[in-house]
């Protein structure tokens, strides 16, 4: 599994792709701080209205609430919004299925496949080297997001708990993408087609949480007390809290992810091993 | 001393849903043959190639590789190793494979996708890479990437790829196809070299019938799934022969008149009722006359024989071993 696991690591590196979806994830988080603070800017009279199409609307605004849009948020509900809003997930998904899928695209998993390793092992590979890739990419964004945070809106708003509460949410974010990753390459195993699976992946990224929340309401009126959303990855993903991560916050996280794994690991290797190249 | 095999295989069948794409193929490879495997598009030369491969699971039947048998039942299998592997999938390290159309990175250069595969299957030195380049022609190709290779040089590259391990056997599936016949001249050249040189046996497909009969010491002949017949270069040879073709009463009285009267050696007995003559084929009239005079019934006498590819179109499809021509 050496071998297997040392030839993913060199088509990592010299995968375009994944420094085209890394670049454009960075580039996302840069231009949308950048449009916080031009909206600060607008809003404090700096800059006019309508500057490169922002426009800040200020009726709402509060009697005795701070003019300055930066007041009104902090660095980690952004990084909340990139890790748990969709954001890292939907770049996590579409490189995995280009990651797994492409071993089919022009037949390369012929290369591997019956030369001497079980498919378990060969399945397991590309699992792993998946998850790894997905932890890289969301580290990046993270660490994107904070520092991009820090410089546009200045060191001064880092509150002493900033880095403990950070790392927290950090730890048990990447914790669940282990499980999101295994999800995705499974599904790309399962389609071995780009479009199908990149398809599937991001109906799974965007809107399975609203269809999770549908069904806990649909067990509520049938008085089942049973709540699919407290289950599923990406509903877990977007409620983890950003501030008071408690043991029993980490244990669910935990249980989710091993849960996920375990399925998508079992299914996406019996399929392998079973399926025709 | 008894015949050594690379490849055996026991009535392999592959089942999708109802339809029989491989049924009961019974095939033997002898080891240091260049084995030609003859079939119409959709007749399981592919299905039976992924078999052997190891990319797809056979629905019944037993392979053996290198005097290593199967289990019987794919999804039953119990003889395997700590990591899952059975006896068989451990022989086919001794395999190159080109199946299809060659595995390949389209955005990595050839020594990239050389070096993704080196890594894979844990080669240590790294010179096999340019040595294999060389070897098939694709030394000058430096950062191109495969995306822009022509369709031979793909085909190169993937008979590199499968050249990597320095395999015992190779399979290839129908490898000159789109290729044009400088081309096919360079594999077939190439595939003559890996026979001779480094005593490769070769299991081959093609629909290109005649430049398959200039490598093939053997054949086989696939039709709707089933293998219908293995035989030898030099069987085929005699099949095609030309000769007249007499079908007497008595082949006892005929051949003594044929080698008394006519002084003609050259011939056989392969019916009960016929004798195929080989030489003086422009005395044929002058033959049945000697046969007749001789008081030999003669019911019929006809000049036979058959280029190769009328004879594998013969076998392929609906028409019969030996038409006349």
């Amino acid at each position: 599994m050496n071998n297997l696991f040392s030839a993913e690591l060199y088509k990592w590196k010299k995968s375009r792709g994944f420094y085209v979806c890394l670049l454009s994830a960075v580039c996302c988080i840069v231009i949308i701080w950048l449009s916080f603070l031009l909206a600060d800017r607008i809003e404090s009279g700096q800059i006019e209205n309508g500057t490169m199409g922002i426009t800040v609307s200020q009726e709402t605004l509060e009697e005795g609430q701070s003019e300055s849009f930066l007041d009104a948020i902090d660095i980690m509900q952004i990084v909340q919004t990139f890790i748990g809003g969709g954001f890292s997930t939907l770049f996590i998904a579409i490189f995995i299925c280009i990651w797994v899928i492409g071993e089919y695209g022009k037949g390369a998993v012929k290369n591997v496949v019956g030369k001497g390793y079980s498919r378990n092992s060969i399945f397991l590979t590309k699992y792993f080297s998946s998850i790894l890739i997905s932890l890289v990419l969301d580290i990046a964004i993270v660490i994107a997001s904070v520092l991009t945070g820090m410089a546009v809106m200045g060191t001064a708003r880092i509150g002493e708990n900033f880095f403990k509460d950070c790392l927290a949410y950090v730890g048990v974010q990447l914790m669940l993408s282990v499980a999101f990753s295994g999800i995705i390459a499974a599904i790309g195993e399962f389609t071995r087609n780009l479009a199908a699976g990149i398809g599937i992946s991001i109906l799974l990224t965007a809107l399975s949480s609203t269809f999770a929340n549908g069904l806990d309401l649909l067990f509520k009126a049938m008085h089942i007390d049973f709540r699919v959303s407290a289950y599923w990855i990406t509903n877990v993903i977007e409620n983890c809290p950003i501030e008071g991560i408690n043991i029993d916050v980490v244990g669910s996280a935990i249980a989710v992810t091993i849960m996920w794994t375990v399925i998508s690991l079992f299914a996406g290797m019996v399929h392998f091993h079973e399926a025709d190249v | 001393m008894s015949m050594e095999y690379v490849l055996r295989t026991h009535n392999l069948t592959k089942t999708f849903g109802k339809h029989k794409a491989v049924y009961n193929v019974s095939m033997n490879v002898r080891k240091g043959d260049i084995y030609g495997f003859i079939g119409k598009n959709g007749a399981g030369k592919t299905t039976f190639m992924k078999m052997v491969s190891g990319l797809a699971n056979p629905t019944e039947g037993t392979i053996e590789l290198f005097g290593e048998k199967s289990e019987q039942m794919y999804s039953k299998r119990k003889n395997i190793d700590l990591f899952g592997r059975s006896k068989v999938e451990l022989q086919r390290k001794r395999i190159g494979c080109l199946i299809e159309e060659p595995g390949y990175y389209p955005g990595m250069t050839a020594a990239e996708n050389m070096e993704v595969v080196r890594r894979n299957l844990g080669i240590a030195e790294k010179k096999v890479i340019p040595e294999l380049l060389h070897f098939v022609g694709l030394t000058d190709t430096k950062r191109k990437k495969v995306k822009y290779f022509s369709m031979g040089m793909k085909q190169r590259l993937g008979i590199a790829i499968a050249l990597m391990r320095n395999p015992d056997f190779l399979i290839l599936d129908e490898p000159i196809n789109g290729l044009d016949p400088s081309g096919i001249k360079e594999i077939r050249d190439l595939l003559i070299k890996l026979n001779r040189e480094r005593q490769i046996t070769i299991l081959i497909s093609s629909h290109i019938l005649g430049e398959l009969s200039k490598v093939a010491a053997r054949y086989g002949i696939i039709r709707d799934g089933s293998l219908i017949e293995e035989f030898d270069a030099e069987e085929l040879e005699d099949r095609c022969k030309r000769c007249q073709k007499v079908v007497v009463d008595d082949t006892a009285a005929a051949a003594r008149i044929l080698e008394e009267g006519l002084g003609i050696r050259n011939y056989d007995v392969p019916d009960r009722s016929v004798i195929r003559i080989f030489e003086r084929l422009e005395e044929a009239a002058d033959i049945n006359k000697a046969l007749i005079t001789g008081g030999v019934a003669l019911q019929e006498s006809m000049l036979v024989g058959q280029d190769l590819e009328g004879y594998f179109m013969d076998l392929l499809g609906d028409g019969a071993i030996g038409t006349k021509r």
